[in-house]
């Protein structure tokens, strides 16, 4: 169980690593096409040149050092209690809500994202969820045209 | 003489009736953020700026710079009371703080740890009030690359101070110097790294990449956890310590409040850091040493006292040098930046109201918060009671709500989900996300002063090693990362 738990952790570790690589990896080639300019005279992709290659090469360490030295890594057991469900819903309410924001409008937006998050992922009974979902937008459209707040109010007009 | 006649200035201008609101919405905000687990100051502070767009500079900075010392007075409240530590600053607090409650204790060690905050963030304006000025007057002649050199020093011992691996810390580090390269390069007025997106052009935004990585990062994290809180009720006439307390715990708060001062001016150190040092010297000075976790006075003295002195502390290099030595600073650089305000040498003689008024709100703040956090901790303790599933909820909306008005641009909600995730990721890996803010905020200025050094020397690099302030700044930050090498390959071993 410890070997299988530290084995994960270890991967984590590993994706982590390759993940920096290649973004690193990919700012560099952007970083280059941009041009580096001279020394004397650094150009618009110099600095950020310098410092992908240097957290590619950092990257590219811990890689090293995972692989030859496995069990070293300090996410041990780090996904272990992950949500991974309750993170996906409340990143994609997120995301959502910025959407719809200034298609909906900001009332209707806001109310349908506390309605996610207080149902389903709060898991609050159904009238719980809507009156506060209703209270809190409610108020908070209140609040924002009594401060004069340019938020965007739909076809609605929520 | 001076100083008294600018303090004068400041008084007038932190007890305008407007400021003095401001002054205290920043700290009743701040403990209020303190005691709530789940949102810290930085979270917070980000989340306010938008609101600050109307108001004057001063009062901006007033009302931000409260949320910050107002978080480190709160945070105690929650570590005594529910061992749920409100602020990462208070963690050390609960050790002790939790177990005199348990002991029937609550009233002194709460009263401990506003009292000993008080007199560690008094003694730390006193600091800044003298130490600014001179400070900001030698900056004067600093030139790009002393500039470069010291913040490269800055971002390598925040690394080194971070929790966890500095490896990792150098990692991220360089990761927000790469974030911070996208938009506009301001030499040339190139776009960089904006793939055609117009709202990319003025770069990534602060207030998305720290909510996300310090709000939505940090709420995903505490979902996963589950807590039963047991509260500690105590009583009004209970909170005073006694003579015993104070005899106990004097020498805890004069060192608590030398280490908080002195951490607070380094880079890399603030609150959090000076807390657990002051602990672990309080713990190692001690005749009793194996009493500390049992509930010992000292272990809440010595660490409130310092993480209030370093709160105050840490406004030193970023209003007599600009450059910020935590994250809560670049957010307040960041704020002082969109109210027109450039934080440097400069910034005491071309806006002495603004550093004065600041300095005497604090000294206001600081009686506010005594008052806010002795006759009504009881409103506090009912604040714990209400579930973290109400708040989570709350703190999204205004996230997005937050986030959104900044700019009124969909693409910072869309970063901020983004940067919460990267949040999350590195909360889980260890990677330290302080390190990547700071480095975002320093490093457009890290850039300009290189390129300009670069050509002032013709394309030398030895500019930064022939220039005795730049040369020290290197010799320090090559001492560090050696330290760093060798302590690894032990370890290793």
């Amino acid at each position: 169980m410890e070997h299988a738990g530290r084995s994960r952790a270890n991967d984590a570790e590993l994706y982590a690593s390759v993940v920096l690589f290649a973004f690193a990896a990919a700012a560099g080639v952007g970083a280059y096409r941009l041009g580096l300019g001279s020394v004397h005279n650094p150009g618009p992709g110099f600095m950020p040149f310098a410092t992908a290659t240097l957290l590619a090469l950092m990257a590219l360490g811990q890689l090293v050092r995972v692989v030859v030295a496995p069990g070293r890594g300090s996410g041990a057991g780090a996904f272990a209690t992950s949500r991974w469900g309750v993170v996906a819903i409340v990143l994609g309410t997120l995301f959502g809500t910025g959407v719809v924001f200034e298609r909906a409008g900001f009332g209707i937006a806001t109310f349908l994202m506390l309605v996610v998050l207080f149902g389903v992922v709060a898991r609050k009974r159904w009238w719980v969820t809507l009156l506060s979902a209703a209270l809190v937008a409610a108020a908070a459209r209140f609040l924002s045209r009594a401060l004069g707040m340019p938020l965007p109010e739909g076809p609605l007009g929520l | 003489m001076d100083a008294l006649h600018s303090m004068m200035l400041g008084l007038g201008v932190a007890l305008q009736p407007a400021n003095l609101f401001l002054c205290f919405v920043g700290v009743f905000v701040g403990t209020l953020i303190g005691v709530l687990p789940g949102i810290g100051p930085v979270g917070t502070m980000s989340l306010l700026l938008p609101a600050t767009f109307h108001l004057s500079p001063v009062g901006a900075i007033i009302m931000l710079a409260g949320i910050y010392y107002g978080a480190q007075y709160g945070g105690s409240t929650t570590s005594i009371l529910v061992n749920i530590p409100g602020e990462a600053s208070s963690i050390v607090t609960a050790l002790d703080g939790y177990q005199m409650a348990r002991k029937g204790r609550a009233g002194p060690a709460l009263g401990m740890a506003a009292l000993g905050s008080f007199v560690g963030g008094t003694v730390g304006i006193v600091g800044l009030m003298l130490l600014a000025s001179p400070l900001a007057e030698a900056a004067l002649s600093f030139g790009p690359p002393e500039y470069f050199a010291l913040m490269c020093v800055s971002l390598v011992v925040l690394t080194f101070l971070s929790q966890g691996s500095m490896y990792k810390s150098l990692m991220t580090g360089l990761l927000g110097l790469l974030l911070s390269g996208v938009g506009l390069d301001m030499f040339t007025g190139a776009p960089r790294f904006t793939f055609g997106v117009n709202e990319l052009t003025d770069g990534i935004g602060l207030i998305p990449l720290v909510m996300g990585l310090f709000g939505i990062g940090e709420i995903l994290g505490n979902l996963e956890q589950s807590t039963t809180r047991q509260i500690y009720e105590t009583r009004l006439g209970e909170l005073l310590p006694t003579a015993g307390d104070w005899l106990a715990a004097k020498w805890s708060i004069v060192r608590g409040t030398v280490i908080g001062f002195f951490l607070g001016i380094l880079p890399g150190g603030g609150a959090v850091l000076s807390s657990f040092v002051a602990y672990a010297v309080e713990k190692r000075v001690s005749k009793y040493p194996e009493r500390f976790g049992t509930g010992v006075i000292e272990g809440v003295a010595a660490p409130e006292t310092a993480n209030n002195a370093a709160a105050q502390a840490s406004f030193i290099p970023l209003l007599s040098l600009g450059i910020p030595p935590n994250v809560v600073m670049a957010v307040l650089f960041g704020g002082l930046l969109i109210h027109g305000i450039t934080p440097g040498p400069l910034l005491i003689q071309q806006h002495p109201n603004l550093f004065w008024g600041v300095v005497a709100s604090m000294f206001v703040g600081n009686v506010m918060l005594l008052a806010l956090n002795l006759p009504l901790i009881g409103i506090w303790v009912r604040l714990l009671r209400v579930p973290y599933d109400v708040l989570f909820p709350l703190i999204l909306f205004f996230c997005v709500v937050g986030v959104y008005s900044v700019n009124n641009s969909r693409v910072d909600v869309y970063l901020m989900v983004a940067f919460g995730f990267v949040g999350y990721l590195m909360q889980k890996l260890g990677y330290a996300p302080a390190p990547l803010a700071l480095a975002y905020v320093l490093g457009p200025i890290l850039e300009t002063a290189l390129r300009q050094s670069l050509a002032l020397s013709a394309g030398s690099f030895a500019i930064f090693f022939t220039r005795p302030i730049a040369a020290a700044s290197m010799a320090v930050m090559a001492v560090l990362i050696a330290a760093q090498i060798v302590s690894e390959l032990r370890r290793h071993r």
